[in-house]
């Protein structure tokens, strides 16, 4: 068994370019959810987004090669490029065929099928660009990033809606661990801000016009977000005997089902799910510094999981500090969980507890501290981050400082 | 409507080159024209000519036949082949 550790973080996200401004972004805390400028709201209900600004394909990429690619195939990549260049990580020809990809995504192409559909369903064309499957399966990103790398280890995707960031972190962590690749990169990637995944949302009624207020008694929904996070995982031994800097230990994964509603959390599989983590991390609920939320600001999610912490963490769940991204980043799906457990390992490095933003006033049923607008410095040793997933798959991730 | 000019500035387009850069007799191995650009070029000219081209890949190489519908099986090897074969499928549509 590897000790495994964290050495490279990429992101592409909605508090602008490159883990800097990820983190000031977080830790201000700064809107990354804004008015939506990527497609018309003309016909939508809900005009706001977390979306990727001023984010130009032809800065990555060449023309043709961006051609083949979705948008949330672009953000894998670059998020990949930034975590290895983050890591100071040379990937060698004997390296590359070791390395693992592990990537989460939701769905995968989102506006390459809604483009396509438009135009057989909606404009009556007969045919549609030839490269629509190439761009829309759900492995594009995790293929981009092999691509785009020379890497040719185990690769592939990961999809458990809202989880697929951390079930394909957890992946890549036993890989690690198990000594299967040296080093894995994982995570997220998710661009569903187009119309049809829009109209898909509302009918649901989980969106909010107002903003992401995670835990606070005036929440009215999720709001929805896009972008990926990358994070290089090596095993200690590795990352020792290059130089490699380190942000944090990943010491635990447990995920599971609830084999119950499809998009209610049941409590008892979040519990579940979140002794499973700790127990593989080998740390008693007692240790555990900082819990960084699902917390997506609907009424149900963040009841649900103030309960499965008051079930794991027992009365000091009431003062043990648990913050939600979202109120920031918003929800991007199969990104989401890869950009939490990117800033949870970033509060362990830092020692610094990003805060809740948009937080308003106290609800008696979610009766958390959960950071309210303000970070928070504390000694933080040991971490763990949430993700509840629509189909009741969760999967819960912890790590340590180093 | 030129087939010829519409076909070379849809093949340059696809590949990133001048247009005049291509003659007809230009091969398209020489143009290193892999298999996912000869669809991208004949998804355009279908686009452009509002006509429909049955490809058959074969191959690796550009053995690659174009079967459209009355129309004998055609070799792509050089330009000149793809804006011969368009012009037939073009004028058998008009007629």
């Amino acid at each position: 068994m590897q000790r495994v550790v964290a050495t490279g973080i990429g992101v592409v996200s909605p508090l602008g370019p490159g883990v800097d401004q990820f983190w000031t972004g977080l830790v201000q805390p700064r809107a990354g959810i804004g008015p939506i400028t990527l497609i018309s709201t003309d016909k939508l209900n809900v005009r706001i987004a977390a979306e990727i600004k001023d984010f130009d394909p032809a800065a990555h990429f060449p023309e043709k090669r961006a051609g083949l690619m979705d948008r949330f195939a672009q953000f894998a990549v670059v998020a990949a490029r930034s975590a290895v260049a983050d890591a100071r990580l040379k990937i060698t020809e004997a390296l590359a065929l070791e390395t693992a990809v592990v990537i989460g995504t939701g769905i995968g192409g989102h506006a390459t099928l809604d483009e396509s559909y438009l135009k057989v369903y909606g404009q009556g064309a007969q045919r549609v660009h030839p490269f629509t499957i190439p761009r829309l399966m759900a492995n594009a990103g995790a293929s981009h990033v092999s691509m785009d790398l020379g890497i040719k280890g185990p690769t592939w995707t990961v999809s458990t809606a809202c989880a697929s960031g951390s079930h394909a972190i957890g992946q890549a962590f036993q890989m690690v661990r198990n000594g299967q690749a040296p080093i894995a990169l994982c995570g997220g990637a998710e661009a569903p801000i187009t119309f049809g995944s829009i109209k898909g949302w509302e009918a649901l009624r989980v969106l909010t016009s107002d903003t992401c207020r995670p835990f606070s008694k005036s929440r009215s929904g999720m709001v929805l977000g896009e972008g990926a996070a990358i994070l290089v995982l090596e095993s200690y031994e590795h990352a020792v005997a290059r130089g490699a800097p380190i942000y944090a230990e990943v010491s635990g994964f447990g995920c599971g089902a609830d084999a119950g509603d499809v998009t209610s959390i049941d409590p008892a599989g979040g519990v579940r799910a979140v002794r499973a983590a700790l127990r593989d991390a080998r740390t008693n609920p007692d240790d555990v510094d900082y819990v960084n939320a699902h917390g997506t600001g609907t009424d149900m999610n963040d009841r649900a999981e103030a309960q499965v912490l008051y079930s794991v963490f027992g009365p000091r769940a009431a003062r043990l500090p648990v913050s939600s991204s979202k109120a920031v980043l918003g929800h991007s799906l199969g990104g989401s969980g890869a950009m939490e457990f990117a800033a949870t390992v970033l509060a362990l490095k830092n020692q610094v507890i990003p805060p809740t933003a948009n937080f308003e006033e106290a609800d008696p049923s979610c009766a958390l501290d959960c950071v309210p607008n303000v970070a928070r410095a504390v000694r933080i040793e040991t971490a763990v981050s949430n993700s509840f997933a629509f189909g009741g798959l969760n999967a819960v991730l912890v790590a340590r400082r180093v | 409507m030129n087939v010829a000019d519409d076909v070379k500035t849809i093949i340059a387009e696809v590949l990133k080159l001048e247009p005049g850069s291509l003659s007809p007799d230009t091969r398209l191995s020489e143009l290193a024209v892999d298999s996912l650009d000869l669809v991208e070029v004949v998804f355009k000219i279908e686009e452009k000519f509002d006509i429909a081209i049955t490809l058959e890949p074969k191959d690796s190489s550009f053995k690659i036949k174009m079967a459209p519908d009355g129309t004998e099986d055609v070799s792509l090897d050089n330009v000149s082949d793809i804006i011969q074969t368009v012009q037939k499928i073009v004028d058998a549509k008009a007629a």
